[in-house]
């Protein structure tokens, strides 16, 4: 045998990490000379916590614009955003517990006597579940791609006669879909952790969520179908908030496909100026995050004010910006300024479409002075 | 009836608890269990305990799906568990155990096999290549 192999001299192995269809034929080294890769340490080889997929890692982007992204991106758990953005959402209760038309079954409403006390709890209850259904969906940066080799092996090359990729999931209960051990063993001999793409499939067949299908639905994975969904949209149909629930359901909030999903609501809100559709929604909060931060807050800012929502939403608005983006030219020194004169601060000088907005602001200024006189008068009247 | 994933089966007195493929499927579609059970029972007995799956048919994606449950898996070593042959070769592959020499020894002669038979093809080429011209040369150098 050795002889013979010797004689034909292209035992052929690719030590180099490509696919086996690229290595046949290519003699590079002999039977014998293959160095000894030194294989992990059985334990702990592959007991690898995925810890470091998480994003509390410091970014390694070389672009300076790509970091200050990722910046504001973490504003977003700052507590002080978080209270603006939950300020922005409102609660309407009558909103938030609306009958909706997601496939559950209906219960009958329960009518009871109750005494002060106990409708004080029970509106207390009520506020909690508020609370939860409004929890929004955080905003993270999206996931790096994962591209961990874990061992190499080329003597294993070609060991069954069509090869294929071995993909090991650890089905250990209790352990985390993103802690989980998934990795693939190459048909060149490879032992890498798997991607992300591999990842969410071995998830979801060992250990499905309910509601997540296993092939994302089309709106996610073909761009045109998600516009033709959103430029139909309508009030009675909620189809925005449908959308995004539908994108919270189906992916994790680092995903690039939940991201672009979410992102392409955003924009066609923006475009048709439906951000009420939103409102007392969990979705509002993470919309208004995301259009402050592209430097898009114009429009949604004219329509508060158009609303004459001044001294609450457009101030709140106007807080946000100059916290997300310190370096702004309207921060002011003082402490207490009033939501008009901020507004028309960051009119002046940070805003784009300063025209519109200062005739609307203008309006509302003017409308306020009307209604105070008109009070005024009737309360002289009567007094009287 | 016993269930093989909570228990149910027991151990014969001789041999011990083994980790082995446990065949289930279809005709012409195989579908393997990673079961644990006693290492000279019959084929079609109830195991102890179902460790994982293996599918042997690659999927669209060219993927041959393996799970194991690894705490259960460690567990059972702890208590000697032994491998048989094709599970450790396949926990190998997967990195689970150490490479199984099987493996090497597999891989070796589909390679030897596969170079042995392009070297037969590109002799035969030759030849026939010079064949109308010339006698046919002696294929071995």
């Amino acid at each position: 045998m050795s002889r013979n192999v010797q004689r034909l001299g292209k035992l052929w192995l690719s030590l180099k990490r490509t696919s086996l269809s690229s290595s046949v034929g290519r003699p590079l080294l002999g039977h014998r000379a293959v160095p000894s890769i030194p294989l992990p340490a059985l334990s702990q080889g592959i007991h690898f916590s995925c810890n470091q997929f998480s994003q509390n890692q410091d970014s390694q982007t070389s672009s300076k614009s790509q970091s200050q992204d990722e910046k504001r991106i973490k504003l977003f758990i700052d507590p002080e955003v978080q209270t603006l953005l939950k300020e922005l959402t409102g609660r309407d209760l009558k909103r938030i517990f609306r009958k909706r038309k997601i496939g559950q079954k209906l219960k009958e409403p329960k009518y009871t006597f109750m005494t002060e006390a106990q409708l004080q709890k029970a509106r207390e209850e009520a506020e909690e579940k508020a609370d939860k259904l409004l929890q929004m969906p955080p905003v993270l940066m999206p996931r790096k791609t994962i591209d961990e080799i874990l061992s190499f092996d080329p003597c294993i090359q070609l060991d069954e006669v069509v090869p294929s990729t071995l993909i090991f999931t650890d089905i250990s209960m209790n352990i985390k879909d993103r802690d989980r051990i998934i990795v693939a063993r190459d048909p060149d001999g490879t032992l890498r952790q798997a991607t992300w793409q591999e990842r969410d499939k071995m998830n979801a067949i060992y250990f499905p969520t309910e509601g997540r299908e296993f092939i994302p639905p089309k709106m996610f994975t073909q761009p045109l179908a998600l516009q033709t969904v959103l430029d139909r949209a309508s009030e009675e149909d909620n189809t925005y908030e449908f959308v995004l629930d539908r994108a919270c359901l189906q992916f994790e909030p680092e995903d690039p496909l939940f991201i672009n999903a979410a992102e392409t609501t955003y924009e066609t809100i923006d475009r048709a100026g439906h951000y009420d559709f939103l409102k007392s929604t969990r979705h509002y909060g993470p919309m208004v995050f995301y259009l402050v931060r592209m430097r898009k807050m114009d429009n949604i800012l004219l329509h508060c004010i158009k609303h004459g929502r001044v001294t609450t939403d457009a101030d709140r608005l106007v807080t946000l910006f100059q916290i997300i983006f310190p370096e702004c030219k309207s921060k002011s020194a003082e402490k207490t300024i009033n939501a008009v004169d901020k507004i028309k601060r960051y009119i002046q000088l940070d805003a784009i479409r300063k025209g519109e907005l200062e005739l609307a602001l203008n309006a509302y200024v003017e409308e306020e002075e009307r209604k105070a006189e008109l009070e005024e008068g009737l309360r002289r009247q009567h007094a009287m | 009836m016993p269930l093989p994933s909570i228990g149910g089966g027991t151990f014969a007195r001789a041999g011990g608890p083994c980790i082995k493929l446990f065949l289930h499927g279809h005709a012409n579609r195989p579908f393997f269990h990673i079961v644990i059970t006693s290492k000279f029972a019959p084929l079609g007995t109830h195991p102890v305990e179902q460790l994982g799956t293996y599918d042997p048919m690659p999927n669209t994606e060219n993927q041959k799906l393996l799970s194991l449950n690894i705490e259960r898996t460690r567990y059972w070593m702890g208590q000697g568990a032994t491998f048989s042959n094709t599970a450790a070769q396949l926990l190998g592959k997967a990195g689970f155990l150490p490479i199984h020499p099987e493996t090497y020894m597999k891989a070796w002669r589909n390679r030897y096999k596969v170079a042995d038979d392009e070297e037969a093809k590109k002799a035969a080429e030759a030849t026939a290549e010079s064949g109308p011209s010339q006698p046919p040369s002696s294929s071995s150098p």
